[in-house]
C-alpha cells in the first residue's frame, strides 16, 4: 500500500511520465528521395509575408521561398549584365537593341499556388506595388531607375529603365518579386500590410504555404506541382522561439532542425553535439567605427579632433583590430578591409590596409602636433594628448542592444588610450543613436552595414553626394578620387574596368580613414546532422531551402507523421 | 434602498470610477511619453540604407504622426472609445487583433499560476503556521526563501536546462508542437499540457513561496489571537480551530492576492520569453522597442486595468472575509 505521503509524489512522476511519453507516433517507411519534414527555429515572428513589406531575415526566409523572382543572382554574384543569372519565374529575356528595356517571358507553366495561371499583369501590378510610396516599401527605391513595366501581352512584360546601368538587369529582378495581380485588386496601398496575402501568401515557388498560427507556426509543404519542380522536403515549420538559449536548447534537443545564427559561445557546444551540424556562410555584413569629419557643433567647419586624417590613420594604426575580432567573434568573423565585404572585391590581396603599429601610431600624432601636455611630462598610461588646448578625446556611441558591439568600443577605448587618445562610450537605445547620427551630433558611432550584391551602398554611404538630405554619409567623408571610382564601378559596363576601380575606391577609402573597419561577419547556422543543405549562398541561408535533402535512412518519425502509408 | 446598502453601492461606485481614473492616467502617460522619445517607428534602421526623409514624411503623415501631439490624442481617445485601439506597425495588424491572440494566453498562464500559487502557498503556509518551529516548517521555509529569492527569469533557464535540455522531459518553448494538427485529439491535449507545464511551474513557484511566507506569518499571528484560544478552550476540536485561525489569518493574504494580480503580469514578461510563450507581456516589450505606439498603450490600458481589478477582487473578498471590513 502506498502511504498517503508518497501518493502525491507518485502522481507527480507517473504524470512527468505521461506528459513525457507522448508525441512519437509509429509510421511507415518512407523510401522516397522526395521528403522529410524540417523544423525551423526563428529568432521572432514575422510581422507580414508580403515581399513588397518584409525586411528582416526571418520575413525573408519564408516569402523568399513562397514567392519566385524573375531570375536569380549566380553565385558568383555577378551584377552586370545578365551574366550568371538564372532564369526563375522568366523563362527568357529579350535585351532592346538601345539596352534602355528588357522583355521578360513568363514562364508558360508557372502557376499561383491558388491554381490561377501566372501572367505578365502579375510582373506589371507587382512593380507598381513596390514603387507607390503609399506602400511602404524599402525596396521602392532601390527600383528607382525602373521607369515602369508595360505588358505587350499575357507572357511578356517589358521593363523600361530611365537610363543604361550595369546593374539593370539585377534592378529589375532581385528586388523585386512577383505577386498574384488578381489577389491585390482594389487595395487601399495606405493599408496594404493588412491585405490577406500579407498572413496567407499565394506564390509560385516551390513550397506552398500552408498556415500561419500567430505566435506559434508558420507551416510551408511542398509544391508537388510547381513548375520548376516540387520541392525535395515534404514540409517546412517556421517556428518563432525569441529566447536565445531557449531556441539552441530546442537545436541541441531536436526539437528544432535549424537555427541561425549561432553566437561564439553557442558554437562550442553545437560542435559538441553530435546531431547537430555547423555550417557558415559570409554575412555580407561589415561593423565599423565611422567618425565624424564634421564639428557637431558646426556642420560647415572640420571636428577639431577627427578632422584630421592624421589623427584617424594614427587611431587606425593603434587598433589591434585582429585581437578585437578574436576576442570577441573568435571564429565567427574576419578583420575587415574596408567597405565592402571580400566576397565582393575582386581580389583583396590587391589592397594596403593601415597596419597596426602603435609606435607608428605615437609618432604620426606627434608629427601632427598632437602631443602630451607639458603638465602631464611623464607619459603616463593615463596621459592624454592634445593640441592648440583641444584634447584628443571623443566619444563613441554604442547602440545598447548590440553585445558585441560594447564588446568591441571597450577594446577600443582601451587600445585607444595607450597612445594618449581619450575615448568616452556612450550606450543609447538604437532610436535616439540613429537620431543623433543621423543629426550629425556624433563623434564616432559604432556602426554596421548590411551590404548587397550591387555595392550601392558605398555611393549611398560614402559618397559626397551623400552627404546631408537624403544619403546615408553621416561622417561628412568626402573624396573624388573615391567618388569618382564608385561611379565607374557603378557605371562601367566593362567588367575589368569596374574591378580596377573597386580597387581604386577601396584603397582610398582606406588611407583615409574615415573609418576604423572592424570586422567581417561570418553567420554560423546550426543543422540537424540529418540534413544535407548542398552550399549555403551567400545571399541568405533560405535560397537553398528548396533544395534540402534528408536522406531516407535518416528520416524519423517527424517525417513521416501525417503521411500515411508511404507514396 | 436600505442605508448601508446605499453606502455600499455608492462606495462601489466610488472605486469603479478611482479604476477608470487610474487606467485613463496610465494609458494618457504612456501615449505622451511614448512620442516624447526620440525617434519613431520610421526613424532609420541601424545597419541598413535609409528611405528618403520625403518619404518618410509621406508614411508619418498616413498614420497620422505629423499631427501637433494634442490632435493625435484626440483621435486616438477617439478611436478607443468606438473600440478601436489603434494599428500595430510591428505586427502589421489591428491591435484588436494582436490582443485577441496574446491576452488569452497570457491570461491562461497567469491564471492557472495564480491559482496556484494561491491554492498551494495558502495550503503550506497555513501547515507551517501551526507548526512554526518545527523541522518541517524550518526546511519549507527555507526552501521557500530560496524560492522566492530566484529572479523568474533565471528559473526559467534553470527549468530549461533541467527539465529540456539534461532530463528531456518537456520541450523548450511554444504553446504546442509545431506537428500539433497531425497528432490525435487525446496527444494533442497533453502536448498542450507538456508545453504548458514549465512556464506554469516556474511562475507558480515563486507565487507559492511568496504566499506561503505571507500565510505562515499571519497564521502564527492569528494563532496567538484571544479568540483562537477562546475556541480552544471551549473544546473545539483542533480542526475546528484551525480553521477559525485560518479565515483571520486570510486578510493579509488576500491583500497580496490583489498586489500579485498585476505583478504576475511582469513576471510572465520573462517567462514568455524564455518558453516561448506568446503572450501578452513579450509581446509589450518588442512593441516597447519597436515604437509600436498603438500596441503599447493598448498594452497599459490592459496592464492598468487588470491592476484595478485585482485591487477591487482583493476589496471584495476581504469584505467577505473580514467582517470588520464592511461599510457600517
Amino acid at each position: 500500500m502506498i502511504a498517503p505521503r508518497h501518493i502525491s509524489l507518485f502522481g507527480l512522476l507517473t504524470l512527468c511520465a505521461l506528459l513525457s511519453g507522448c508525441g512519437g507516433e509509429v509510421a511507415p517507411s518512407d523510401n522516397r528521395e522526395e521528403g522529410g519534414t524540417v523544423v525551423i527555429a526563428l529568432a521572432a515572428e514575422p510581422a507580414t509575408l508580403l515581399p513588397p513589406l518584409v525586411g528582416s531575415d526571418h520575413e525573408q526566409a519564408i516569402a523568399e521561398v513562397v514567392y519566385d523572382r524573375l531570375a536569380d543572382i549566380g553565385p558568383a554574384l555577378n551584377t552586370v549584365g545578365d551574366a550568371g543569372f538564372t532564369p526563375r519565374l522568366a523563362s527568357s529575356w529579350q535585351w532592346a537593341a538601345d539596352s534602355m528595356s528588357i522583355a521578360f517571358t513568363v514562364h508558360k507553366d508557372a502557376r499561383w499556388h491558388d491554381g490561377t495561371g501566372v501572367t505578365s499583369t502579375d510582373v506589371q501590378r507587382s512593380f507598381e506595388l513596390y514603387t507607390d510610396p503609399r506602400a511602404e516599401s524599402r525596396n521602392a527605391q532601390l527600383l528607382a531607375n525602373i521607369d515602369s513595366v508595360s505588358t505587350p501581352d499575357a507572357q511578356t512584360a517589358t521593363f523600361w529603365f530611365k537610363r543604361r546601368s550595369p546593374q539593370q538587369f539585377y534592378d529589375a529582378v532581385h528586388h523585386l518579386f512577383v505577386m498574384p495581380a488578381h489577389l491585390l485588386i482594389d487595395v487601399d496601398l495606405t493599408q496594404l500590410a493588412t491585405v490577406p496575402l500579407a498572413r496567407a501568401p499565394v506564390g509560385t515557388g516551390r513550397f506552398a504555404f500552408v498556415g500561419w498560427t500567430s505566435g506559434q507556426r508558420i507551416e510551408l509543404r511542398s509544391d508537388t506541382s510547381n513548375y520548376r519542380g516540387r520541392a525535395m522536403l515534404d514540409r517546412v515549420y517556421f517556428v518563432p522561439t525569441p529566447d536565445f538559449g531557449a531556441a539552441t536548447v530546442k537545436l541541441f534537443t531536436g526539437e528544432a532542425d535549424f537555427f541561425s545564427p549561432l553566437n561564439r559561445e553557442s558554437l562550442e557546444q553545437a560542435t559538441r553535439t553530435p546531431s547537430v551540424r555547423v555550417w557558415t556562410y559570409p554575412a555580407l555584413r561589415y561593423l565599423h567605427l565611422p567618425f565624424n569629419l564634421r564639428d557637431p557643433a558646426n556642420r560647415a567647419r572640420p571636428h577639431p579632433v577627427l578632422g584630421d586624417v592624421a589623427v584617424r590613420r594614427a587611431l587606425s594604426m593603434a587598433t589591434n583590430r585582429e585581437r578585437i575580432v578574436r576576442t570577441v567573434y573568435d571564429s565567427i568573423g574576419s578583420v575587415a578591409i574596408g567597405p565592402a565585404p571580400r566576397v565582393f572585391l575582386p581580389d583583396d590581396s590587391l589592397l594596403r590596409p593601415i597596419p597596426y603599429d602603435v609606435e607608428g601610431a605615437r609618432a604620426l600624432l606627434d608629427s601632427a602636433g598632437w602631443v602630451v601636455s607639458s603638465r602631464d611630462s611623464v607619459r603616463s598610461r593615463d596621459s592624454v594628448r592634445s593640441r592648440d588646448g583641444v584634447r584628443l578625446r571623443f566619444e563613441i556611441l554604442v547602440p545598447s542592444v548590440s553585445v558585441n558591439r560594447d564588446r568591441m568600443a571597450v577594446l577600443l577605448q582601451d587600445q585607444l588610450r595607450v597612445i594618449g587618445a581619450e575615448v568616452v562610450l556612450q550606450r543609447l537605445e538604437p532610436n535616439a543613436l540613429v537620431q543623433r547620427t543621423k543629426n550629425g551630433q556624433f563623434d564616432a558611432w559604432m556602426g554596421g552595414w548590411m551590404t548587397s550584391p550591387g555595392l550601392v551602398g558605398l555611393r549611398q554611404v560614402w559618397s559626397t553626394r551623400a552627404i546631408g538630405g537624403e544619403g546615408d554619409n553621416t561622417g561628412g567623408y568626402s573624396s573624388s578620387t573615391f567618388d569618382a571610382s564608385v561611379d565607374t564601378v557603378l557605371t562601367a559596363f566593362d567588367a575589368i574596368l569596374a574591378r580596377r576601380a573597386l580597387t581604386k575606391a577601396m584603397q582610398t577609402i582606406i588611407d583615409d580613414a574615415p573609418a576604423i573597419w572592424l570586422v567581417e561577419e561570418v553567420s554560423p547556422v546550426g543543422m540537424s546532422a540529418r540534413i544535407d543543405p548542398g552550399v549555403l549562398p551567400a545571399t541568405g541561408w533560405w535560397h537553398g531551402l528548396p533544395g534540402w535533402r534528408i536522406p531516407s535512412a535518416l528520416r524519423n518519425d517527424r517525417d513521416r507523421a501525417g503521411l500515411g502509408t508511404a507514396r | 434602498m436600505t442605508g448601508p446598502h446605499r453606502t455600499r453601492l455608492s462606495s462601489t461606485i466610488g472605486r469603479l470610477l478611482q479604476a477608470l481614473l487610474v487606467v485613463w492616467a496610465a494609458s494618457t502617460a504612456t501615449f505622451v511619453l511614448l512620442r516624447a522619445a526620440p525617434g519613431d517607428l520610421y526613424t532609420t534602421s541601424l545597419d541598413g540604407f535609409s528611405v528618403p526623409d520625403s518619404t518618410r514624411a509621406l508614411w508619418r503623415a498616413q498614420r497620422g504622426l505629423d499631427q501637433p501631439l494634442p490632435a493625435q490624442y484626440l483621435l486616438w481617445v477617439r478611436n478607443a472609445a468606438r473600440g478601436d485601439l489603434g494599428y500595430s506597425t510591428m505586427f502589421k495588424r489591428p491591435v484588436r487583433d494582436v490582443m485577441r491572440d496574446v491576452l488569452p494566453r497570457t491570461l491562461l498562464l497567469m491564471g492557472l499560476a495564480l491559482a496556484t500559487s494561491m491554492l498551494c502557498g495558502m495550503a503550506i503556509g497555513a501547515w507551517q503556521g501551526t507548526r512554526a518551529g518545527s523541522t518541517g516548517d524550518r526546511w519549507i521555509s527555507t526552501l521557500s526563501m530560496i524560492a522566492y529569492s530566484l529572479p523568474e527569469f533565471w528559473l526559467a533557464l534553470l527549468m530549461l536546462q533541467i527539465f529540456v535540455q539534461w532530463l528531456g522531459w518537456f520541450p523548450a518553448t511554444g504553446i504546442v508542437d509545431a506537428m500539433h494538427d497531425l497528432m490525435p485529439p487525446g496527444e494533442q491535449l497533453l502536448d498542450r499540457l507538456r508545453h504548458l507545464a514549465l512556464p506554469w511551474c516556474t511562475l507558480s513557484l515563486v507565487g507559492t513561496a511568496l504566499f506561503a511566507r505571507f500565510q505562515r506569518s499571519s497564521m502564527i499571528d492569528a494563532w496567538r489571537e484571544p479568540h483562537v484560544r477562546t475556541a480552544r478552550a471551549k473544546g473545539l476540536t483542533e480542526r475546528a480551530v484551525r480553521r477559525h485561525a485560518w479565515r483571520t489569518a486570510l486578510v493579509p493574504v488576500i491583500t497580496l492576492f490583489g498586489l500579485l494580480f498585476p505583478a504576475l503580469l511582469g513576471g510572465a514578461v520573462f517567462v514568455e520569453r524564455v518558453f516561448g510563450w506568446p503572450g501578452m507581456g513579450y509581446t509589450t516589450i518588442l512593441a516597447v522597442g519597436a515604437r509600436d505606439y498603438d500596441l503599447v498603450t493598448a498594452a497599459v490600458i490592459v496592464g492598468s486595468a487588470m491592476t484595478a481589478v485585482g485591487s477591487l477582487l482583493a476589496d471584495g473578498l476581504l469584505t467577505i472575509a473580514d467582517p470588520r471590513t464592511r461599510a457600517p
